[in-house]
């Protein structure tokens, strides 16, 4: 301590049996003593009066904890912001310390130092724990945002399957995730965001893959030779007579219109709610699958559903096939074939909703219905396998 | 007399103190093992901020001792000060490491995941997509690249099997971005297709 030299000529006792070297200057004892408490006195008082306790600095090093914590310092950037919380720690230990001493005894000086280490660890854990946050924010929101376009392409997909296959489920809980996943996101809860997203991924990611095992499972459907053949026959049919067919995909809810080897249009098509099977009775709400004729034009006033072309359902084919699952027992003998399989309008509805007839657009039934007319050929089938229409 | 034997004795003690004063040699080892650590850990490559750090830390105390060492008064107090920093920064990047690539892992795979998905959803949108004699050539491209992205996460799994983690977080992440561009392509496709078409 810098005063403490000063001391020692007040405690080592004036030698008074030591003669003076220059008696004639010797000054008397009182004056000098006096003289030395008063420096001592007033050098003390100036010491301690600047050796003041870092406390706003280490005010400062609290404050930064406190954001860092706020920014989830000891989690996001826990080697720094741990190493902060010791400094911090040692810092106000050290403070306590010297506090605790006379005010003549304190030194502050390695108060000071550890203080300003505090103070740098305490802006160090919040720089990276901001970061670490900034981070972590992006990531959720990516995660979202992947989630989203997921469920919205699958959702688009799951059109193409018959409902009854789970995968609507699956939909339905990606879609409850993403829901999960947002609302952590507007707490802050960015880990948990990225969880509900995964969650929501493992979804998505197994209505996907029975979404493209369905598709692979139809196209290499048996019927597919027949489809072909069908096609093939149609076309060629179309060919020689160069007149307008339609040919109508139900995989793909397509109905195409050709004359010979010319494409005149596409069009989409919502289809019978029961699903992707031929259809063989009344009831069933299946499309049939055929070769079929347009037997009746019907205009706005004339149908309930805008426009419709009437098809002669069932042909020779369908009546042999029920005849058979009648046969089977898997129809009921008192069943009943069903008719008024038409291709209608007020369809666009993007799902599958009538009760086996093909259902257009009314803007695409208006379009239609000028390329065609009573007479013209109707093809139906599953698929159109893979090079028949080349 | 007396009084000057004791300065001496005082100054000779203090000369042999620091002028004997040895290089920190357990301090040395200990902070060499503590970066090995990090080094099997692969902190080079998984924290490498934080190596980096550590590595310097070490060098800057090793220049010091030698510093020293040139000295008649050594003094290895701060040479002893770096090693404690090197040997500290050493652990938290071995720490960080391991943190590091555990993450890195988990992304990867989740990425390699979201890839395989969004190219298994391109192929089955490409197999509804609505066929047409002019859009023959047009599907044709479409799954030739989707096959070539099969090919690279075939890739990105094979450098996820030699822990390369960051390159099969990349080429995943490609993946899926080039998958879902060709998805959203045929969405597109499917809606201007409709309708009659112009000659």
């Amino acid at each position: 301590m810098a005063a403490g030299p000063l001391f020692f000529p007040l405690l080592r006792p004036y030698p008074e049996n030591v003669p003076s070297a220059r008696p004639e200057m010797s000054t008397p004892a009182c004056p000098r003593l006096l003289l030395r408490l008063v420096t001592a006195g007033l050098s003390a008082a100036l010491l301690s009066g600047c050796d003041q306790p870092p406390l706003v600095q280490i005010e400062a090093a609290r404050k930064a904890m406190e954001r860092a914590a706020r920014a989830g310092g000891v989690v996001r950037a826990p080697a720094v912001c741990t190493a902060a919380q010791a400094a911090l720690a040692l810092a106000e230990a050290e403070l306590r310390v010297q506090m605790k001493r006379s005010s003549w005894s304190r030194d502050y000086d390695e108060a000071a130092v550890l203080a300003g280490k505090a103070l740098e660890a305490g802006r160090s854990c919040v720089a990276h724990a901001q970061a670490a946050l900034d981070y972590r924010r992006g990531r959720a929101e990516a995660a979202i945002g992947d989630l989203q376009g997921a469920i919205a392409r699958t959702t688009a997909l799951a059109r193409y399957v018959p409902d009854g296959e789970g995968i609507k489920s699956r939909i339905l809980r990606a879609s409850i995730s993403l829901g999960e996943g947002r609302a952590s996101f507007g707490h802050g809860l960015y880990e948990r965001t990225e969880e509900a997203a995964a969650r929501g991924r493992v979804q998505i990611a197994t209505a996907v893959t029975e979404i493209d095992a369905f598709i692979d499972g139809y196209r290499a459907d048996p019927r597919r030779r027949a489809w072909g053949r069908w096609i093939t026959e149609t076309v060629k049919d179309s060919r020689a007579g160069g007149k307008a067919v339609i040919i109508v995909d139900k995989l793909r809810r397509q109905l195409l219109v050709v004359r010979g080897d010319e494409d005149l249009a596409s069009f989409e098509v919502d289809l019978g709610l029961g699903g992707m099977e031929s259809k063989t009775r009344a009831g069933d709400a299946f499309t049939p699958e055929g070769r079929y004729k347009i037997t009746e034009v019907r205009n706005p006033g004339q149908t309930r559903y805008y426009r419709a072309l009437m098809l002669d359902y069932p042909n020779p084919d369908d009546v042999a096939r029920f005849r058979a699952a009648q046969k089977a027992g898997s129809v009921p003998k008192n069943g009943r074939i069903g008719s008024n399989i038409e291709i209608h309008g007020k369809g666009g509805r993007d799902q599958d909703w009538t009760q086996g007839c093909v259902a257009l657009s009314n803007d695409d039934m208006d379009t239609l219905v000028g390329l065609v007319a009573v007479g013209t050929s109707v093809t139906i089938v599953g698929m159109i396998p893979d090079g028949v229409l080349e | 007399m007396k009084r000057f034997s004791l300065l001496t004795l005082a100054a000779v003690v203090m000369f042999l103190a620091v002028g004997c004063a040895k290089p920190p040699e357990a301090e040395i080892g200990a902070t060499q093992a503590e970066m090995d650590k990090a080094r099997q850990a692969q902190a080079e490559t998984w924290a490498a901020n934080e190596f980096r750090g550590a590595n310097e830390a070490m060098n800057a105390a090793q220049a010091e001792i030698t510093a020293q060492n040139e000295k008649w008064f050594k003094n290895y107090d701060k040479a002893k000060e770096l090693l404690s920093t090197a040997k500290a920064d050493a652990a938290k990047a071995a720490e960080a490491a391991v943190a590091n690539k555990e993450q890195a892992k988990n992304d990867a795979d989740a990425a390699m995941i979201a890839a395989d998905t969004a190219i298994t959803t391109a192929e089955a949108a490409l197999k509804v997509a609505p066929v047409t004699k002019d859009s023959k050539a047009d599907l044709e491209l479409f799954k030739n690249d989707l096959a070539t992205l099969r090919s690279t996460l075939d890739a990105a799994k094979a450098s996820f099997g030699s822990e390369d983690y960051k390159k099969a977080l990349e080429s995943a992440n490609s993946v899926k971005d080039q998958a879902t561009s060709i998805a959203t392509q045929l969405e597109e496709a499917k809606a201007k297709r409709s309708g009659v078409k112009k000659h």
